[in-house]
């Protein structure tokens, strides 16, 4: 397409231009920085930064320039502080904190760091390519989406991910019961009842998803500590190198490119995409690259394929934003509050009728990206230093962000009451032996699952062969029923070829 | 009674107890086929399931702390629920100097070099979120 | 009907100033470091400029929503005009859908005369619908609403109905062959708006099919893909859609046409469908401030929307001209809740009387 990349060139004509060059970088180093905190991630960044960039009256195209590089520097902070803290703020957070904060625990967080930032570039950079080429085509393929096709996916992302469940099958179930039950409470926008509310105001609008993974996550890992020795210097005694080998880069080489692929064109589907990308591309790599049954416990490969599969859906979620108008996530709901701001409609139009701002924006992108791997990669030897604090200032300080993230987000103590149960709670799990991935994982798909199987049997009229009345949806059953039966087959094969077996992965 | 049937216990009663509760969700008019029950009927299924499962194939028992160790657990989350309840009226920095004091005894410091850590982390937290956010955290009776 | 609240003779602030004099700080007592520690815990909120002091306007939702850029743009606009002293701080609050910001300004905060807090339909709605638990309308001062938006109701381009009364002809002869999306939950304003024009084509409104999606952009998306026949939103919505010839409006739910783009598109009323919705945009405050607060808010709310600044950043937020204030918006309020709340009765989502 070689219109596309002369469009491209005049898209870096403008991104190149100084203005936007100390934009994007702005961005990225704001994004990257608020991207830290848990839980606050691009929103706060933007709506504060948003009016500023009203007054001193910036053209469209720069304002977009300096809203998308806080949007995915945001995407590299929440790692950097998820992988080295254990504190995530996002449902593609938890998927890193799998492996990263098991390399952290393992003294080799500095690999960790610096992985999640080449996954992240080249997440970022793919999915460039095919914002670039494929956005008109990739927007008809959102619109076929329909709530039978979310359901099929849904189901497939459940069966795909029976991987994280640990090894013991009751307490795996026990852990998605307890998730869907967490995420039915409030009011349920299908019939106007409130369910487990139990007449609290504040739990009419369910349970805030950063209260349940800072409590499962973060705050049963404070009480582990405190259960553990109480004396010690740091949590983790080393955090190796902060370079990545040849030999580490090679490795998941191709782990980064499918989960590139992978999260970009999930991405691309509004209201399912950005949550189920990570999810996704984790158990697929799990499936195909996990021979040795290191996955869970410490594998760069972990960090890799959410991180490459984040940014590439971060990327692919801009498709159905500016091509119908429709943000896939509360950050695109920002961005799309800003473009009409500024008097940009967002719709089938918009690349013909502001090529400046499409391919501006393309452009910026990469330079961002290629700005956040050079700001990032020497710094991952200072982030790590942060081990480094003594525990009794580490430990006590990861409670203190996590509670005051919430609190400043929800302004509500009675959400930082969820927050404490919910950590003795995820406490208890870690002590019986309970996966806590199922947990968020049955948060995050359980209500798209609920929602588009109501929505699919309140449009046939309750007739369920509609689930499978679309080549994509019959295409995504197969592919559940694959990933059923596969790994079981190949386990056998695997065992007849050789007699070393490698278990289930540990739960994180 | 075993770790397993312990826990087998409290997802039943949990799981029974959220089935019943589901019962409650009564709709105006329907709306769509399946209705608000079904996903928490599903969830409560999955529970009692795990229950039965936990029950009858009960695994190794977990090692539970031991009392001191119960101690300090009991500490962190009496220290994380006070904070929760003074913050509105001490304001941020002095209540989390003083959360911070607190945990960084139960973790091995002096109450002196808290309280020094405590105020530099709190003031840190402050300043990031009020100032360099924007966001509101309470500025206590002496804002 | 406020002056009757037996209101507080005095305000208590709050946002308290720092105390002017400080006591000494004890500088031979030992361990300094703990001392110096707390002494600095408790002085330095009180440096902090825009966060202790000013007005505060309460967003009952997080950052992005509507009501977070009520407030955002409103505070805005106030502190250029030079109508507030200082910066306007915007404050979120999520959680029951408006409901725990409404708690907060009944309990809390009933005294506050900095709080301002945001409101539209939607709040009135649910309002109207106990689904603030006890709350009702009298619990706060209703002070203004700055700006609004139409309802509209969308078709994809070959749909088979010319006009609002093609549809509706047809719909209620077969109600169960149209199905129509919108990004509100049942009961909702999106529903609301269908089941107000059923009520108006003498359908039977429960027979109307609805289906809920996450936001008015997934509904859009849901009509794109022929899922669903009809969309009920607002215009803002669907506008790149329309331009770009995919969709047509069939009718706005205003009292008379809409200027500008929308021009051509007729009102329900013109086709004979007595329906409007108003997605109003504006504020109440607690209803226990003094008279002289709650008249003050008005005067404000009053020559912020008389402005051309708010003129310019209401079409920025794609909001039309609405501006109500003091009594008569008080009015407007108190027939919105009557009138929801009838037909949230008749639909069997509230008790039949004295509910």
């Amino acid at each position: 397409m070689p219109e596309a990349l002369q469009l491209l060139g005049g898209g870096f004509a403008v991104a190149l231009q100084p203005l936007n060059l100390a934009l994007v970088l702005v961005g990225a180093v704001v994004g990257t920085s608020v991207g830290m905190l848990p839980g606050i991630g691009p929103i706060n960044a933007i709506a504060l930064l948003l009016p500023l960039a009203f007054a001193v009256d910036l053209p469209p195209e720069s304002m977009l320039i300096l809203m998308a590089g806080i949007y995915y520097g945001s995407q590299y902070g929440n790692s950097i502080s998820t992988i080295l803290l254990n504190v995530p703020g996002t449902a593609s957070a938890v998927v890193t904190a799998i492996d990263g904060h098991a390399l952290t625990r393992a003294g080799r967080a500095g690999p960790a760091l610096a992985m999640s930032a080449v996954a992240s570039f080249v997440g970022g950079t793919l999915s460039i390519f095919g914002l670039v080429l494929l956005a008109p085509v990739l927007s008809a393929w959102a619109l076929r989406f329909g709530p039978a096709e979310y359901v099929a996916l849904m189901v497939f992302a459940f069966v795909a991910l029976s991987s994280l469940a640990g090894r013991s099958i009751p307490k795996a179930l026990a852990a998605t019961g307890f998730g869907l039950l967490l995420a039915s409470v409030g009011l349920d926008p299908q019939s106007a009842v409130p369910r487990f509310a139990f007449g609290q105001l504040e739990l009419l609008d369910g349970i805030d998803f950063l209260v349940a993974t800072l409590g499962l996550f973060a705050v049963s890992e404070v009480l582990t500590l405190a259960e553990e020795s109480p004396v010690g210097q740091s949590a983790a005694a080393a955090w190796g190198r902060a370079r990545l080998t040849a030999a580490e880069l090679t490795e998941s080489g191709w782990t980064m490119v499918r989960s590139s692929v992978l999260g970009f064109a999930v991405g691309v589907l509004p209201g399912a995409g950005g949550t189920v990308a990570s999810f996704l591309a984790y158990s697929t790599e799990q499936r195909i690259s996990d021979d040795q049954g290191t996955f869970g416990s410490g594998d760069l490969r972990g960090v890799a394929a959410p991180e490459a599969a984040n940014n590439a859906a971060a990327n692919g979620a801009m498709i159905p934003l500016l091509t119908l108008g429709v943000p896939g996530s509360g950050t695109t709901a920002v961005l799309l509050g800003a473009l009409l701001a500024l008097n940009v409609t967002p719709g089938p139009l918009l690349i013909e009728q502001r090529p400046e701002l499409f391919w501006g924006l393309a452009a910026s992108m990469y330079i961002g990206n290629v700005a956040l791997l050079v700001l990032n990669l020497p710094l991952v030897g200072l982030f790590v230093r942060v081990l480094a604090l003594p525990r009794w200032i580490l430990v006590p300080g990861v409670a203190a962000l996590s509670y005051t993230s919430v609190y400043a987000v929800t302004n509500s103590g009675f959400d930082l009451v969820i927050l404490t149960v919910l950590g003795v709670v995820g406490w208890a799990m870690r002590k019986g032996g309970f996966p806590l991935a199922p947990v968020i994982l049955a948060l995050v798909l359980g209500p798209l699952l609920e929602r588009n199987l109501r929505r699919s049997l309140a449009l046939s009229g309750g007739d369920w062969g509609v689930l499978a009345s679309s080549p994509i949806a019959v295409g995504l059953w197969v592919a559940a029923a694959a990933a059923l039966a596969l790994p079981p087959l190949a386990a056998r094969l695997r065992r007849s070829v050789a007699p070393r077996a490698g278990s289930g992965p540990p739960s994180p | 009674m075993s770790d397993a049937r312990r826990w087998a216990v409290a997802l039943g009663a949990l799981g029974a107890g959220a089935g019943l509760a589901a019962l409650g969700f009564r709709v105006a008019f329907v709306t769509d086929p399946l209705g608000p029950r079904a996903f928490p009927w599903l969830a409560s299924a999955l529970l009692l399931g795990a229950a039965v499962g936990l029950a009858r194939h009960p695994g190794d028992d977990a090692v539970w702390p031991a009392p001191d160790a119960r101690r300090r657990l009991a500490a962190v989350v009496v220290a994380l629920l006070a904070w929760s309840f003074v913050l509105p009226l001490l304001g941020f920095v002095a209540a989390t100097t003083l959360l911070l004091a607190a945990l960084g005894r139960l973790f091995g410091s002096g109450w002196v070099r808290g309280l020094g850590a405590g105020l530099a982390v709190s003031g840190v937290l402050y300043l990031l979120f009020a100032w360099g956010l924007g966001l509101s955290l309470p500025a206590g009776p002496w804002g | 009907m406020w002056s009757g609240r037996p209101g507080p003779t005095l305000p208590r602030p709050t946002t308290s100033r720092p105390p002017l004099t400080r006591p000494p700080l004890p500088l031979r007592v030992g361990r300094p470091v703990a001392l110096l520690a707390i002494a600095a815990a408790l002085a330095l909120p009180g440096c902090a400029p825009e966060t202790s002091r000013g007005w505060e306007c309460l967003a009952p939702a997080n950052p992005g929503g509507g009501w977070d850029r009520t407030c955002r743009s409103v505070g805005r606009v106030l502190e250029d005009l030079g109508l507030s002293p200082g910066t306007v701080r915007t404050t979120n609050l999520p959680g029951a859908g408006g409901g725990v910001a409404m708690a907060r300004a009944v309990t809390r905060r009933a005294q506050d005369p900095s709080l301002l807090v945001a409101a539209s339909s939607g709040t009135t709605l649910r309002l109207a619908q106990r689904q603030y638990g006890r709350l009702d309308t009298d619990d706060v001062r209703w002070i203004g609403a700055v700006g609004a938006e139409y309802g509209i109701l969308a078709v994809s381009r070959d749909a088979p109905w010319p006009d609002l009364s093609a549809l509706m002809r047809e719909w209620a002869a077969d109600p169960g062959s149209i199905v129509a999306s919108g990004g509100s939950a049942v009961a909702g304003q999106d529903h609301m708006k269908l089941l107000l024009l059923a009520r108006a084509a003498g359908m039977d409104p429960l027979q109307i099919r609805y289906v809920p999606f996450e936001g008015g952009g997934e509904a859009m998306t849901a009509l794109l893909g022929g899922f669903v026949q009809v969309f009920s939103g607002e215009a803002s919505e669907v506008e790149g859609q329309v331009e770009a010839g995919n969709l047509r409006i069939l009718a706005v739910l205003a009292p008379e046409r809409i200027a500008g783009d929308l021009a051509g598109v007729p009102t329900a009323r013109e086709m004979g469908f007595d329906v409007e919705w108003v997605t109003w945009r504006g504020f109440f405050v607690p209803a226990a401030v003094p008279d002289s607060v709650g008249d003050r808010w008005v005067a404000v709310l009053d020559s912020l929307g008389r402005s051309e600044a708010w003129a310019q950043e209401r079409v920025r937020n794609g909001m039309r001209p609405f501006l109500r204030t003091g009594e008569e918006f008080e009015a407007f309020v108190a027939a919105q809740v009557d009138d929801f709340r009838a037909m949230s009765r008749s639909l069997g989502l509230l008790p039949p009387e004295g509910g």
